[in-house]
């Protein structure tokens, strides 16, 4: 019945045959094994077609009584293909236990590891393409910052000049017509400096460059600020009223970057001055909870304004967004103040809603959990700027003051703004001069510009640092027209007492200037430490 | 230059086909084998192979659960421990990683037996 089965084995596509377990000499075998393993012409034991890894392995495997596997490359008529092999103990009818071997060919594995290979050959590849690309999109990030910092430095300088004439022109003796258009001309240029101010604030928001400077605030102090400030560019015939309120009588002192919540406030409030025709404009707070260490709370702006449906409130946050596209012209604005609101609040850690009724108006709910200052702490505010000056109190004549500026109408209006007082002023066009009349005179004071030819302010400014002693402090107010941290952070370094942007209000350098130049050497010590 | 385990032999490619040869040998072994029943192996394998890039310095692909967890319902003994290991140093040795680095990758995987033994 089973007489055709060695012919049949030898007619199998696998190789199959058994070893004797301790020498393994093959004992039997079929044809294809025969030819795999060259039998004819070499040995017949399996060790000899073996690695010496795989005949470790094989041997522990029969002492555990495991299968085991291993590969083989065998030419098969000068083609070279895998052969799997596999071994397991097996005992047979004649009571001896016999090592079976089993092969068949499969180039599967090597096909896998062919594509294994190519897929991680092709990853590592797209892996290496999308760094460039990443490499790329930053540097170009990187240079798109630049360019709009250099920009906004090349925009504020002539517009320094344009603001700053306008400022002296106010001075003199004007028809009504003439203040008409001057305030015309100092409106626009405010614009226009807000509008870089955004677009900066935006690419450094955008960069994730943006950093949050917090600091003990009273919210009610602050609150009060705001609004009056956006009260003042009210047109008062348009019939708009403003008002503060405040849910809770106690306001407690809270961490936070003053300047940006002012920003953030005032952004929601001249927007609700823009899009209200009449009635009334409301900026409250409200305490939401509050312990000894972090306090929740509510700022919400409301308009009667024109207000706006479900579909524009979507996409009133996203950048360039205007409420609707014919708004740019009737209303103005870069289409970022929302953007920069919400990205600002959100770095605060709060969040920003709206809730709005076409016709009705508008309410902007800034929510915040600020962390709450020590009460006295604002008391002891080390912002000796804002402690001392008083507009009533200007002290300024026989002062001499040192002013390195390179542009000569920048010159020309720092003078200006200091014309009412008998000055000596000491004028240097980059830094080399301004060191050497530094060095030959006695000065109450220093206006350093931060970037001239052939030395900088910076490196003025530890010029002069240098020369002094330590009881012989002469303050030194940095005026720019580049604002960055970075900028700030040089000027600290090479101790720069005050910074001033570009363009300046010229009440604003005389009050600088009065409470530097009065500042006792004593006092500034104090203030350093 | 390599400087993990995981580059100094070839990395996904060749520990994917560590671990897939490690899994037929642990197939094969019908006491194991039982572990495995109603696996998704594709999934195991690919779990198993980012877990090796991990432990080994390679990139941290690993997004299996925590390993305590997913292997309490199993009752893991000792000795079936031992032999998954002596089976992953195995595939390690074939795969020409050097007798050094398999002590340190087998260190790794002992260093789990806590987490993997309850029985």
């Amino acid at each position: 019945m089973w007489s055709l089965l060695p012919e049949l084995l030898d007619n199998l596509d696998q190789g199959i045959g058994i070893c004797d377990i301790d020498t393994l000499c093959f004992v039997e075998y079929n044809n294809k094994l025969s030819v795999w393993f060259d039998f004819l012409e070499s040995s017949n034991c399996l060790a000899d077609y073996m690695s010496e890894t795989h005949l470790k392995h094989l041997r522990k495997s029969i002492e555990k009584n495991r299968k085991y596997r291993f590969r083989r490359l065998v030419s098969i008529k000068s083609r070279e293909v895998s052969v799997e092999f596999n071994t397991q103990i097996i005992e047979l009818s004649n009571r001896k236990h016999y090592l079976v071997v089993q092969g068949v060919v499969d180039n599967s594995e090597a096909e896998i590891q062919a594509l294994i290979k190519n897929h991680s050959e092709i990853l590592e590849k797209s892996g290496a393409l999308l760094k460039e690309a990443k490499e790329k999109a930053e540097a170009a990030n990187v240079a798109k910052s630049a360019f709009i910092a250099t920009m906004s430095h090349e925009i504020r300088t002539p517009m320094n000049g344009v603001l700053g004439m306008a400022q002296q022109m106010a001075k003199s003796d004007l028809g009504e017509a003439q203040l008409v258009c001057l305030r015309g001309i100092q409106n626009s240029g405010n614009q226009l400096l807000s509008i870089i101010n955004e677009i900066l604030d935006f690419s450094k928001i955008e960069a994730g460059k943006m950093e949050l400077h917090e600091e003990p605030c009273d919210l009610k102090v602050l609150i009060e600020d705001v609004v009056q400030m956006s009260f003042s560019s009210i047109n008062l015939d348009g019939g708009i009223e403003m008002k503060s309120t405040f849910h809770q009588s106690n306001h407690p002192v809270v961490l936070v970057d003053d300047v940006r919540l002012k920003q953030i406030l005032m952004n929601l409030l001249s927007n609700a001055i823009k899009f209200t025709a009449q009635g009334e404009i409301d900026l409250s707070l409200n305490l939401l909870a509050s312990d000894n260490e972090s306090c929740q709370m509510v700022f919400c702006v409301s308009d009667t304004g024109i207000g706006m449906d479900q579909d524009k409130i979507d996409h009133l946050f996203d950048a360039f967004t205007q409420y609707d596209s014919s708004t740019t012209r009737h209303y103005g604005g870069t289409g970022l103040g929302l953007s920069i609101c919400k990205q600002l609040v959100e770095l605060m850690g709060g969040s920003i809603l709206v809730e709005s009724e076409l016709g009705i108006g508008s309410i902007f709910k800034v929510l915040l959990n600020l962390p709450v200052v020590q009460h006295g702490v604002l008391g002891e505010s080390n912002d000796l700027a804002s402690s001392d000056i008083n507009g009533a109190n200007i002290n300024l004549n026989g002062k001499r003051i040192l002013v390195a500026e390179d542009t000569l109408m920048n010159q020309e209006l720092i003078k200006m703004a200091l014309e009412e007082y008998e000055i000596e002023f000491y004028m240097a066009e980059n830094g080399v001069e301004a060191v050497n009349l530094f060095r030959k005179n006695e000065v109450d004071i220093v206006l350093m510009d931060c970037l001239m030819p052939i030395m900088d302010g910076f490196d003025a400014s530890q010029s002069i640092r240098s020369m002094e002693s330590t009881e012989n402090h002469v303050p030194i107010i940095a005026i720019t027209a580049s604002i960055s941290d970075e900028i700030k952070q040089r000027c600290e370094a090479v101790g720069i007492d005050e910074i001033m942007s570009k363009p300046f209000d010229f009440d604003d350098l005389v009050d600088k200037v009065n409470f530097w130049s009065n500042v006792s050497t004593a006092s500034l010590s104090v203030a350093k430490n | 230059m390599a400087d993990t385990l995981f580059d100094k032999y070839g990395g996904f490619a060749t520990f994917s086909s560590v671990v897939s040869s490690f899994y037929k040998k642990v197939l094969d072994n019908d006491e194991l084998e039982s572990y495995f029943e109603g696996i998704n192996m594709e999934r195991l394998m690919s779990h198993q192979t980012n877990f090796i890039a991990k432990a080994l310095g390679g990139p941290d692909r690993y997004e299996g659960r925590d390993l305590k967890n997913v292997h309490a319902r199993f009752n893991i003994s000792l000795p079936h421990f031992h032999e998954v290991a002596e089976l992953l140093e195995e595939a390690l040795d074939e795969a020409g990683v050097e007798g050094e680095d398999t002590k340190t990758i087998i260190s790794v995987v002992a260093s789990l037996q806590d987490q993997i033994v309850s029985n």
